[in-house]
């Protein structure tokens, strides 16, 4: 999602009011963040990077609010290429170029800076940072032909905002931009290099040449797109082609020549997409009346013809977003205003059915209630000292944890292999509460075996009070075990670093440890701040759960 | 036993004390305070403290026991018979030796008085020294000697060495009127408790005292589920009541499962570290499926026209949605026995994103997703179900509004009106899932499809503002917790 801020009075010369942008941006599914006497700050969603542009942005307003829709195909060039481009290799990143001359641009006033913050957050966005696609403006008037895309190391230039010459490398261990972007290119490769019959116009993606500098009294640009792949290369280009039709100025291709082919640049073809009425029917859930299908369409920018029982949709070039039929779909949804769909209930019936091993938990959950222990919710993810340390465990082989690659917050390293070190947390943050204090958590815990991730569903209960002891514990796990239906475990004494010795007993059930508990070891108190005796339990329940 | 009960029935002469209680109640001596407070702050209790003044010794006051710095400074001039005040570095041991008069001054040298030699020798006792000596006592001192030695231990406190707190110690615990409740009115000798005796005997002749039902009574700790189990249970049930059946499946995923089986490109944003965790250990998670993968392949290549990488898909990370159970579930009950359908399936559990843990933003948190598998659904459809969801909620004002997520098209957001906020709320996001999706899974049904999170319900429903509370777990709050309005 990228945030975009518009001044009111910009997008009232291009016809659209504050009360267009309250009753519109919602309904085109943006979200209007503010709006204040100045600007409209609106967040746009990714799939519509043509809205991130002003004038494209006005233009999708006004067409849903019925002014101006389109009727015909619009935008095309019709100009011969003026340029040729001649691409010299394969550079490392953002092997496709596509280039275009844009002449007679009236950048005054806010046009320049709305232009500008355009390419900046399209490139922000659909070109990942840079990372995919990139982009680069210049006074066409400062360049000689023709132009050559290659790879290289060697050669200087002044890059924009500074006065000296620099290498490329110092471009990038140097300027703003290179520090920013350095980390695109490989510093073994060479670097993707764009320049005129003079010298170097720009080290791409990361910055262009001062002398090429685009100012607001700059008349005829050029415009560079460089990507990843063809495809997107093509789309942004066209998809800025409109914008600067729109802005009344002339568009002119570029030849580009690559070793084995040549494109002119860019094409501005619409394409078409054939759509049946009742697709649209059957996928939306209501009946539309004959022509309503072109009226809505129309709405959301596209051109339509009828052909017998299809609709032929054409798309504007500038939409980057459309793949096929269902796109076109959600846009007569958007069209006919969400507003506006009458909910329908599904034919046929259903029975509905819990997952057994949450509602067996519940049981559980119920007995420990009757029991008097409250119950806690604790995070999975956990680091070593709690779930290790503090509970005086060493620590296990490392690949039998689950642990995080990277985590913003730093007490987060690891997803939890057992509950009762969270729970003694809990008992050490209410030290100043009411004794007795019982506390139980079901939920669950991780481990890996071999490549085997291994998630299962555990039970913990500690009981802290002046008399709190084995018997007390025992009790508990005996109850649960009886609720369980369990007759045939048995008890063997158990040795655990958190539990006093000869006051910890492990529960086998068919020759398999399922649990363990005790009265918990002193030092371990200590370690969690804990001045009355804790017994605790913790059993698996999967093994339960027959 | 309960406290007022054990007053109420040994109506004792005396005042009873703090260790009468410990005898005849189960209870640990925390316990019992906690208790008292209570019941003495309602008004049902007097408790009388007896106050018995405690001295503590400041780190300094220790350091002092062996030496006050005047006695060691007497010791250095003892020793040379005479110093130049220039010399003299600590100008409080210089100020309390000329105030105890153990040191002339004469043109600048210092010279020790006969009661100064006394000390300095060890010959006479240092009355500071001594009384510090007594004050470290830790059986507490006497208020009476506290008057005795006024000014001297006002000094010690002024040079911060020594500090004199008061310990307030029960004396003696008694029933108020208010809290007899059972109190006679005048003439009557009825009977309070009711016991086995009089039920199985002559209860009919029996004359029970009138209590005051206004009297305090003690308050209880009952044990409680979780508030969020109590609500994640409400939305489980609502769901089951509407016919969904419940679907779980591991938090522990690969990539495939949680992006690219949901056609969200590999280079999206969504997929770096700074938001999704993505494990150490397990790095990575095989495809078992590798027809499907290739399926999914195809469905990337084809409509991101982008390069698509196994590895990528292969990449453990803690799931970001419980969306990747409903991809799952779409896999496999896709192609079941076409009489079967619609199928309707909803899972809630935990989902994870890498964020900076504050009162607003948690790492963990609940999602709940459902699905609806079928021939014929429309979007309408879905809309119906989210409205009926919503409304056993408590939700009427839902707005719908266009959205976008890559593995559905149409899209919608779901916002609450919220009459009290007067703000709409953002719930989250459905849509019906993309045909490509479908197909990859090796079918050619319609799933309508749903994914929003809890959060904002739980605060809505618990009015509370921070949802890091739900997860502290102390034990008092649990207890006073707030109870779920729906």
């Amino acid at each position: 999602m990228a945030t975009v801020n518009f001044e009111l009075k910009d997008l009232a010369k291009l016809g659209v009011s504050k009360e267009d942008l309250l009753y519109v941006v919602d309904r085109l599914g943006m979200s209007l963040e503010d709006l204040n006497e100045k600007e409209a700050q609106i967040d746009i969603t990714p799939n519509r990077p043509d809205m991130l542009d002003i004038i494209g942005f006005a233009r999708a307003t006004k067409f849903l609010m019925g002014k101006n829709v389109p009727k015909e195909k619009y935008y095309s060039i019709q100009n011969k290429p003026i340029l040729t481009v001649e691409v010299v290799g394969r550079t490392a990143v953002q092997p496709y170029i596509y280039v275009a001359v844009i002449k007679n641009v009236n950048l005054a006033g806010n046009n320049l800076k709305n232009l500008i913050n355009f390419t900046e957050k399209f490139c922000d966005t659909y070109g990942r940072k840079r990372k995919k696609l990139s982009m680069g403006l210049y006074n066409f008037d400062a360049i000689s032909g023709p132009l050559t895309y290659y790879a290289s190391k060697e050669g200087t230039f002044i890059p924009l905002g500074s006065n000296k010459k620099s290498t490329l490398d110092e471009i990038l261990k140097e300027h703003d931009k290179g520090k920013e972007y350095s980390h695109i290119l490989d510093k073994r490769k060479n670097y993707p290099v764009l320049k005129d019959s003079k010298g170097i116009l720009a080290l791409i993606p990361i910055v262009n040449s001062e002398n090429t500098k685009v100012t607001a009294s700059t008349k005829n640009l050029l415009i560079d797109i460089t990507g990843n792949t063809e495809h997107i290369t093509e789309s942004a280009m066209n998809m800025f082609a409109c914008t600067f039709i729109d802005m009344g100025a002339e568009v002119y291709p570029c030849e580009v020549v690559y070793k084995n082919k040549k494109v002119a640049t860019p094409q501005l073809e619409y394409r078409t997409i054939k759509l049946k009425k009742s697709k649209a029917e059957n996928t939306l859930g209501f009946w539309l009346e004959d022509n309503k299908v072109i009226n809505l369409v129309n709405k959301l920018g596209y051109v339509a013809a009828k052909y017998g029982v299809h609709t032929n949709v054409y798309i504007p070039p500038y939409r980057l977003d459309v793949m096929n039929w269902q796109d076109v779909i959600e846009d007569i949804a958007i069209a006919y205003g969400y507003d506006n769909i009458a909910p329908m209930p599904i034919l046929g019936s259903s029975i509905g059915k819990a997952d057994r091993l949450k509602e067996y938990s519940n049981r559980v959950c119920a007995l420990m209630l009757g029991m008097g222990f409250n119950e806690a919710m604790n995070f999975y993810l956990t680091n070593e000292n709690l779930n290790f340390n503090k509970f005086e465990l060493k620590r296990p082989d490392e690949k039998s944890i689950i642990r995080v690659a990277y985590a913003k917050t730093e007490s987060i390293t690891m997803l939890r292999t057992h509950i009762l070190p969270e729970l003694m947390e809990n008992l050490s943050n209410s030290v100043h509460e009411k004794m007795p204090q019982k506390l139980f958590e079901t939920g669950n815990i991780f481990s890996l075996k071999g490549s085997q991730v291994i998630e299962l569903t555990n039970l913990a209960m500690v009981s802290e009070h002046a008399k709190a002891n084995f018997s007390e514990i025992k009790s508990a796990a005996v109850e649960f075990l009886k609720f369980a239906g369990e007759k045939d475990y048995s008890l063997r004494e158990f040795e655990h670093p958190a539990f006093i010795q000869g006051r910890a007993a492990e529960i086998i059930l068919k020759k398999e440890h399922i649990g363990y508990f005790g009265e918990i070891n002193p030092k371990v108190l200590n370690n969690f701040k804990l001045e009355e005796p804790v017994v605790a339990l913790e059993i698996n329940l999967d093994k339960l759960l027959h | 036993m309960a406290i007022l009960d054990l007053l109420k029935e040994k109506k004792p002469r005396r005042p009873l004390t703090l260790e009468d209680l410990e005898r005849d109640l189960d209870l640990n001596k925390d316990s019992i305070l906690w208790a008292l407070e209570n019941l003495a702050a309602q008004g049902a209790l007097r408790i009388e403290r007896e106050y018995t003044p405690i001295a503590r010794l400041t780190s300094e006051g220790k350091e002092y026991l062996a030496h006050f710095p005047e006695q060691r400074l007497a010791g250095e001039i003892n020793k040379s018979g005479k110093m130049h005040i220039s010399k003299i570095k600590d100008q409080i041991a210089l100020l309390w030796a000329k105030k105890n008069n153990w040191i002339i001054i004469d043109k600048g040298e210092v010279r020790l008085t006969e009661l100064g030699r006394e000390i300095a020798k060890g010959e006479k006792r240092y009355n500071y020294s001594e009384l510090l000596a007594h004050l470290q006592s830790p059986d507490g001192i006497s208020k009476s000697f506290i008057e005795k030695n006024k000014e001297e231990i006002a000094n010690l406190k002024k040079r911060n060495l020594v500090e004199i707190t008061e310990k307030g110690k029960i004396k003696s615990i008694e029933l108020t009127e208010q809290g007899g409740a059972t109190k006679a009115e005048a003439g009557d000798t009825g009977t309070s408790q009711l016991t086995r005796e009089i039920i199985t005997g002559n209860w009919e002749r029996a004359k029970f005292r009138k209590y005051d039902i206004n009297a305090p009574t003690e308050e209880l700790s009952p044990a409680r589920l979780h508030p969020l189990h109590e609500y994640l249970d409400v939305v489980r049930r609502t769901w089951l009541n509407m016919g969904f059946t419940e679907v779980s499946g591991p938090i522990i995923e690969s990539a495939f499962w949680v992006f690219d089986a949901l056609f969200s490109p590999q280079d999206h944003p969504t997929r770096e570290m700074q938001d999704t965790f993505f494990l150490k250990n397990p790095s990575k998670i095989s495809i078992d499926d590798i027809a499907l993968m290739k399926r999914v392949k195809k469905m990337h290549v084809t409509g991101w026209k982008d390069k698509w990488r196994e590895e990528v898909a292969q990449q453990a990370v803690l799931r970001t949605h419980t969306t990747s159970v409903s991809a799952r579930s779409i896999n496999k009950f896709a192609n079941l026995d076409p009489k079967s359908y619609p199928l309707k399936f909803f899972s809630v559990g935990r989902t994870y994103r890498n964020e900076s843990i504050d009162y607003k933003h948690l790492a963990e948190f609940y999602m709940v997703d459902g699905i609806i598998i079928g021939n014929n659904l429309t979007f309408s459809n879905l809309i119906y179900t989210l409205k009926q969801f919503y409304s056993q909620l408590g939700m009427n004002d839902l707005i719908f509004r266009p959205s976008y997520f890559p593995f559905t098209e149409p899209s919608l957001e779901i916002y609450y009106y919220d009459e009290k906020k007067k703000d709409s709320i953002e719930l989250g996001g459905a849509g019906i899932i993309r045909k490509e999706i479908t197909k990859a899974m090796g079918t050619n049904k319609t799933v309508l499809a749903w994914g929003p999170g809890l959060d904002r319900l739980m605060l809505r429903a618990l009015d509370i503002e921070s949802i890091t509370e739900l997860y502290k777990n102390d034990i008092g709050w649990l207890r006073k917790r707030p109870e779920l309005k729906i």
